[in-house]
């Protein structure tokens, strides 16, 4: 999922860059500090996803679970994993420096797309409609990065719309185990933490002086 | 967050150090035998890139050669030329690498002199074995240090795997992020409590 250094354009390098420090403004604005801790973890187990490689046919693939990220931080999912990138890029030179707001962007972006259309579904009442919501938020959200990075690529003017295709035909297995453990994930936070999955729009900044007596 | 701007701006600091921005994740090594060049890529936790597209381009930007990974990751093609090749990997997804591979197969005009001095006096002197050419030492020494570029690749393999610590020392650093996080926030209330 990562993009690499040197394969796209100046100008979308720059457009998502821009559209990125945006969504990452949005997060942080809407992150409430009793939230920090579930961001962290959620960002720690990004970062680990990335790195396991699960040879599945005839490529390797590895989890993204930028669903779940969304489900679970709603727009905190773009400070959550922007973090792990950037320790991804510096441990392990996944991506690079001036993808990194590229690399931020096709994976939160998703992840916060999905949250608005299945948050819903996941944290109401009906248990067969969050499994569906749950599956769908998780396959489609790895759709979501891959049709970006299509984009992406295809703005930059590669021929790569041949090579898209293959390449989303080739993730279409990942999304399946990527659906399935997010609603697997949904429906053990359903059953032990209710209230996990549902995630507002905090649309006003929290009063800090309330939540300094929270903590 | 003030200070968390100020720990990613450090973070992205130390990203701009010679280096460490120049990999990438899919790693694309090439080695030439016997007028073959065989390439072979894989991912940062040693993983072969199975069907991934391979493109050969010679200095001009022709395309020499094109063709896709098999299992084990390896794509060859023959080439007997010399000069540099740019090799340029794609793997889907944007997973990518791009490298350049200076073949010096015999027509090289640096090596050959050495290789004929080289062989001249090992015919001339001993005067008894028969002469041996260029092409033997080449294919002597080829034999000689495959086993060696093999481990060689093997170590290079497992230095960018991610290793234990590595995969820790991230986790502990996004903890301590949020931590710092929380810190500022509490402090930040803290004054305001006081001010008012």
């Amino acid at each position: 999922m990562h993009l690499s250094e040197g394969i796209v354009t100046a100008t979308v390098l720059a457009g998502g860059t821009t559209a990125a420090a945006a969504g990452l403004a949005v997060g942080l604005r809407q992150l409430k500090p009793e939230n920090v801790p579930r961001v962290a973890i959620l960002s720690s187990t990004f970062f680990v996803a990335s790195l396991i490689h699960v040879p599945l046919g005839p490529v390797s693939v590895h989890l993204v679970l930028n669903g779940i990220n969304g489900l679970l931080l709603g727009w905190a999912a773009f400070p959550s994993i922007f973090v792990a990138l950037t320790f991804q890029m510096l441990l392990f030179q996944f991506g690079g420096i001036t993808v990194l707001g590229l690399n931020t962007l096709t994976m939160a972006f998703p992840a916060v797309l999905v949250w608005i259309i299945f948050g819903r579904m996941v944290g109401g009442r009906s248990n067969i409609l969050a499994l569906v919501g749950g599956f769908l938020a998780g396959s489609l959200s790895v759709f979501g990065g891959g049709i970006l990075i299509a984009f992406f690529l295809f703005l930059s003017g590669e021929q790569f719309l041949e090579a898209g295709t293959v390449a989303l035909v080739a993730h279409v297995p990942v999304m399946f185990v990527e659906g399935f453990f997010t609603s697997v994930c949904v429906v053990f936070l359903r059953k032990v933490k209710p209230e996990m999955l549902d995630v507002k729009w905090h649309s006003e900044r929290p009063k800090l002086a309330e939540h300094g007596e929270v903590l | 967050m003030r200070f968390l701007a100020a720990v990613l701006t450090l973070a992205i600091g130390i990203a701009f150090l010679p280096g460490v921005s120049q990999a990438h994740k899919v790693n694309l090594f090439a080695y030439e035998e016997n007028g073959t060049v065989f390439t072979e890529s894989y991912f940062g936790d040693g993983i072969p890139c199975r069907a991934a597209k391979i493109t050969a381009q010679d200095e001009n930007g022709t395309v020499i050669a094109e063709g896709v990974t098999n299992e084990e990751g390896v794509f060859s093609f023959p080439y007997g030329k010399e000069g540099d090749l740019h090799l340029i990997l794609r793997a889907g997804m944007g997973h990518g690498a791009r490298i350049t591979f200076a073949t010096n197969e015999k027509n090289d005009g640096n090596e050959s002199p050495e290789k004929k001095e080289g062989a001249g006096p090992v015919g001339k002197g001993e005067g008894i074995s028969p002469p041996v050419s260029a092409d033997d030492v080449d294919r002597i020494v080829e034999s000689k240090i495959a086993p060696l570029r093999d481990s060689l690749r093997e170590i290079q393999k497992n230095l960018e795997k991610p290793t234990f610590p590595k995969i820790m020392g991230g986790i502990g650093w996004i903890v301590g992020i949020a931590g710092a996080y929380l810190w500022g926030v509490s402090r930040k209330s803290r004054r305001e409590k006081e001010k008012g």
